[in-house]
């Protein structure tokens, strides 16, 4: 019995292994292929120890360093998409969280006519066809000459962090007792009042963890950023550019892949426990 | 008295050419700033390594903006149509131009070329090879491009044809002649594939995307007889892709896809291409002749094949009296959002004129030379004519005389041609040739 | 019930900024369903309304018909799997021994990545030639495998890609769903001498199910909508091996620049990814009554 309990144990604990492999492997071979010379990446069987290179990186930010092709020069400024997604990102994160903390207070906490049917219609987004979207965006955008700003971006990825943010505070206020705010509003505080000085407060864990989630979704995104802007593009969009010119660019993509997943990585780390909860609107708690 | 008479002449010969040179004046637009897109490329790269003339000649400031090439069409398509006005100039093609300038997205070039205020009168328009000129020419009637006329979409900025392009080393090691046909190029596939197991034998496009088709496929299709278009009194009446030679061409051209290209020949686009002749993964291709010319060059790390690429005429239908080959022109456009267009055509005229032309050829670079006067010059003659770069000259005078655009002007040229890209990939993939080739030439017909 | 004051009423206007913003966003969606019933094709100036014209184009149209198997093909394989194998290593993670502790954090890894990021770094692994995933299988001995460069493999690879980023997913909604399973029951169930597989059937499965569905909820959405891995990887092809709706719209639109067609496309979509909720959501409701 004792036996058999160990050989289940083993064999329980290598399965582990092996899907942890799986998970994790992938992710260190784009890593390592991110420090290889361009020579490196074409030897068959691939080589798993050699000696490591920065040069790629730098051909990825320096713009002074280009890459090696027989088809061009190819000149890359990494730090440009990057920048164009914190900003993007985290601009659209702050501009939900102003309009939509309000607005989720008030799904919890307060009963009208239609309540249900707005928190729906919110909801619902989450659900939105993107594509369908940007068709007639684009074709706004190109008329109202928003196309390819931090402005018309920023906007348009309301579609993303907008309802996330407010369905995210509604269930986090839900989880308030109500007495405090009674309280405040007995001592003559207004709405605005009640928000700032005693919800917020008690929500900052909640929505620290919600906002990095949030940050995370938008940093995915691509297809918004593909279509709608250029010079003002993604990291996502600026990956797909570096596919283009085939495996001698591998490494130099590499690289680039290597920096689009550590921000997530990091922000993961930081907001580990809200992200079921935000992943799934609140439906698991 | 006569010498009086020289020399009155001599002066109204300077005060008529000081009145010319005060009309046309480099300076005129100085301070302003324009912005340039084109794909990543050699010839871009030119551009950009001189962009400090123009801009100490003119005083314009420019913009470069490079993207790779599958992000660059589709982008080139939106930035166009939608009149963003984000670009100045954008380098392009032929073909797409037709999509674009339906709609007025483009700047009809002939009012800047006949105005001499505006056009240096050096630039020699009619230098400018023939065919190269008539094809950026067509009118707009209505929503409709029709060949020839007046209009002048876009100004040749360098040019490839497509020839057959092999390995020297590899072929000679063997004792193996470049094929003339077809179904030769098929059988010297299955024979390289035994002598040397470990390389393709053939570096070829097959992306679902028109820029695979335009190459091999278009050049070797019209020597079967293949039109992509039927005409009727000036008219397109019917497409030619489900014809008879059509058929027969397809089979045998799937056949030798199926015996030479690369596993990943899905996926491939030029810059495989490119690589594969350079890397010597791939014994042959038929693709544009300068990416022979440009691995033939001496580089300083010695990463080029240099001297180990030889040109033919690309290979023909059995039979053939003649070989064909496609064109494919880069050519700079202006579309009509612009709001720079006087600075634009400065930058356009400065990048297509004799001296950029002669320059980025030199550089080994704007290959092919759109300029008949490059071609004469002794200059390019001595350096093109160089041992590594083997017989790049004379085949390229060779099959320049037999060079000609393979398509029929239209509007929704890409729409057709991204579905015959992918009808190639289907019929390779072992779907029945007529069946393919009659859905596509159906869905051809749906949109004439 | 407490009479309104002031402040209470005018609370509710609070919400109005964020219904404003996504109301925009309502508009230009029927705006694009407008748009499938005109023929607007960019670069041509004019816009006419065309009625059902491009849904019968579509239904005429073999391709189509090819892309709507492929999505559904897709969704439903992808979905499935994931379900699968989330179930699978939601226990194995449950079973609390050594290295499940231990790696359990490492589950969320996949599902934090871009997803044009996951795709494309499964694309160099991918390649036929000098691509990882090929070694290793020749180190069993395995003959080459051409993954997305395939017409008959392809697909396959796109889902091998979908399951590996978001199994993850089911498996976190699932675990989080293992953690109330009554452990009484649990033990009840096996004094009465119900062996594990048993009380796996009869106790955790039914238990679990809600959890299952309700992820597979969220997951067939995406799925139906899935973009970004597409575009990094097949870009549709090979032939049209790939080419689901949205890639099939991204197409028509943005390279034949006809957005009617395009729209009229993912207006069909957006229909299918309705039933396809509708339906799991039906089967949530039945499995989360058996339970309680």
């Amino acid at each position: 019995m004792k036996f058999n309990f160990n050989l289940r144990n083993l064999f329980l604990n290598i399965l582990v292994l092996i899907a942890a492999f799986i998970i994790v492997f992938p992710i260190c071979w784009i890593f390592l292929m991110s420090l290889k010379s361009s020579a490196q990446v074409m030897e068959w069987p691939p080589i798993f120890i050699f000696e490591p290179t920065l040069d790629n990186y730098k051909v990825l930010f320096d713009i002074s360093v280009a890459g090696s092709s027989n088809y061009g020069t190819i000149r890359i400024n990494f730090f440009e998409p990057i920048l164009n997604s914190i900003i993007i990102s985290g601009g659209a994160v702050i501009v939900s969280l102003i309009i939509g903390i309000p607005a989720g207070y008030i799904l919890a906490r307060s009963n009208f006519k239609f309540k249900e049917d707005i928190g729906f219609f919110i909801l619902g987004f989450r659900f939105a066809p993107l594509i369908l979207v940007i068709i007639p965006m684009f074709y706004f955008f190109t008329k109202l000459g928003i196309k390819d700003t931090y402005f018309g971006m920023i906007w348009v990825y309301q579609v993303i962090t907008l309802p996330m943010i407010i369905w995210l505070t509604r269930v986090y206020v839900e989880d308030i007792p109500i007495e405090l705010e009674e309280a405040a509003f007995v001592d003559g505080a207004n709405v605005l009042q009640v928000i700032y000085k005693i919800i917020l407060p008690l929500l900052r864990p909640g929505l620290v963890g919600a906002s990095l989630l949030v940050f995370l979704l938008a940093w995915h995104n691509f297809a918004l950023g593909l279509l709608l802007a250029s010079k003002k593009a993604p990291v996502t969009v600026a990956l797909l550019k570096l596919l283009n010119p085939g495996i001698n660019f591998y490494p130099v993509m590499a690289c680039g892949l290597v920096i689009s997943m550590i921000v997530p990585i990091l922000l993961i780390f930081l907001g580990q426990k809200h992200f079921i909860k935000g992943l799934t609107f609140g439906a698991v708690k | 008295m006569k010498k009086i008479k020289i020399f009155f002449s001599a002066i109204l010969f300077s005060l008529i050419s000081t009145i010319a040179l005060a009309d046309f004046d480099w300076k005129k637009y100085a301070g302003e700033k324009i912005v340039f897109a084109y794909d990543i490329h050699p010839y871009v790269d030119a551009l950009v390594e001189k962009l400090p003339e123009f801009e100490a000649l003119t005083g314009i400031k420019v913009d470069a903006q490079i993207f790779p090439d599958d992000v660059y069409w589709n982008k080139l398509n939106l930035e166009i149509t939608t009149d963003s006005g984000a670009w100045d100039v954008a380098g392009t093609g032929v073909q797409p131009t037709w999509d674009t300038s339906v709609g007025n997205h483009n700047v009809d070039l002939s009012k800047f070329l006949n105005d001499p205020s505006m056009t240096s009168p050096d630039y020699d328009y009619n230098d400018i090879y023939p065919s190269l000129r008539s094809a950026m020419t067509w009118d707009i009637k209505g929503e409709e491009v029709v060949g020839n006329g007046n209009g002048v979409w876009g100004l040749p900025h360098s040019f490839e044809n497509m020839n057959l392009m092999y390995r020297n080393d590899i072929l000679g090691k063997h004792n193996i002649k470049p094929p003339k046909t077809l179904p030769e190029l098929t059988a010297t596939c299955k024979k390289l594939k035994q002598v040397e197991p470990g390389i393709t034998p053939m570096a070829l496009r097959g992306v679902n995307f028109w820029s695979s088709v335009h190459t091999a496929p278009a050049s070797i299709a019209k020597s079967y007889g293949v039109v992509d278009y039927v005409m009727k009194d000036g008219k397109i009446a019917d497409t030619g892709l489900d014809s008879k030679a059509s058929i027969k061409f397809h089979k045998d051209y799937v056949a030798m896809v199926k015996e030479c290209a690369a596993k990943s020949w899905p996926n491939d686009n030029w810059y495989q291409v490119v690589d594969a002749l350079t890397s010597g993964n791939a014994a042959m291709a038929v693709d544009a002749n300068m990416f022979g010319f440009w691995n033939n060059i001496k580089d300083p790390d010695g990463k080029n094949p240099s001297g180990k690429i030889s040109f033919a005429p690309p290979p023909t239908a059995p039979g053939a009296k003649n070989f064909e080959s496609n064109i494919w022109i880069w050519c700079i456009t202006m579309p009509s959002a612009s709001k720079k267009q006087g600075p634009a055509w400065y930058f356009m005229q400065w990048a297509t004129s004799k001296k950029m032309v002669l320059d980025g050829a030199m550089m080994g670079k704007m290959v092919n030379p759109i300029r008949k006067s490059t071609w004469d010059s002794a200059d390019w003659k001595k350096y093109a004519n160089q041992p590594e770069f083997n017989n790049y000259y004379d085949t390229f005078m060779e099959v320049q005389d037999r060079a000609e655009l393979f398509f029929t002007p239209r509007y929704g040229f890409g729409e057709a041609m991204n579905a015959w890209s992918v009808a190639m990939q289907e019929m390779v993939n072992g779907r029945p040739v007529e069946e393919t080739l009659k859905e596509l030439a159906g869905s051809i017909r749906a949109g004439i | 019930m407490i009479k309104q004051s002031p402040e209470r009423s005018f609370k509710n206007f609070l919400i109005l900024p964020s219904v404003i913003v996504l109301l925009c966003f309502l508009f230009v969606f029927f705006y694009g369903v407008y748009l499938s019933f005109t023929d607007l094709k960019l670069g041509k100036p004019t816009i006419n309304f065309v009625g059902l014209k491009n849904y019968i184009y579509l239904w005429k149209n073999p391709l189509f018909w090819k892309s709507t198997k492929l999505t559904i093909y897709f969704t439903l394989v992808a979905v499935f799997v994931q379900a699968l194998l989330g179930i699978l290593l939601a226990k194995l993670f449950s079973t609390n021994v050594f290295f499940a502790k231990i790696f359990r954090p490492i589950i969320l890894l996949p599902l934090v990545l871009p997803p044009m990021s996951v795709a494309l770094m499964w694309t160099t692994m991918m390649n036929p030639e000098r691509g990882v995933l090929n070694y290793f299988l020749g180190l069993f001995g395995i003959e080459p495998f051409m993954w997305i460069s395939q017409y008959s493999t392809a697909m396959l690879s796109v889902i091998f890609i979908d399951v590996w980023t978001y199994t993850p997913f089911f498996t976190l909604i699932i675990y989080a769903g293992l953690l109330g399973v009554n452990q009484e029951m649990k033990e009840a169930a096996q004094e009465a001498g119900a062996g594990a597989w048993i009380t796996f059937w009869k106790i955790e499965l039914p238990f679990m199910m809600p959890y299952v569905l309700i992820a597979a909820v969220f997951r067939i959405i995406e799925s139906f909508n899935q973009f970004d891995i597409f575009i990094g990887t097949t870009g549709g092809g090979p032939a049209k091996a790939t080419t689901v709706y949205s890639i099939y719209a991204y197409i028509q639109s943005f390279q034949n620049l006809n957005f009617g067609r395009g729209t009229a496309i993912l207006f069909v979509n957006w229909w299918l990814v309705l039933i396809g909720a509708l339906i799991t959501i039906k089967l949530y409701q039945i499995a989360r009554n058996r339970v309680s």
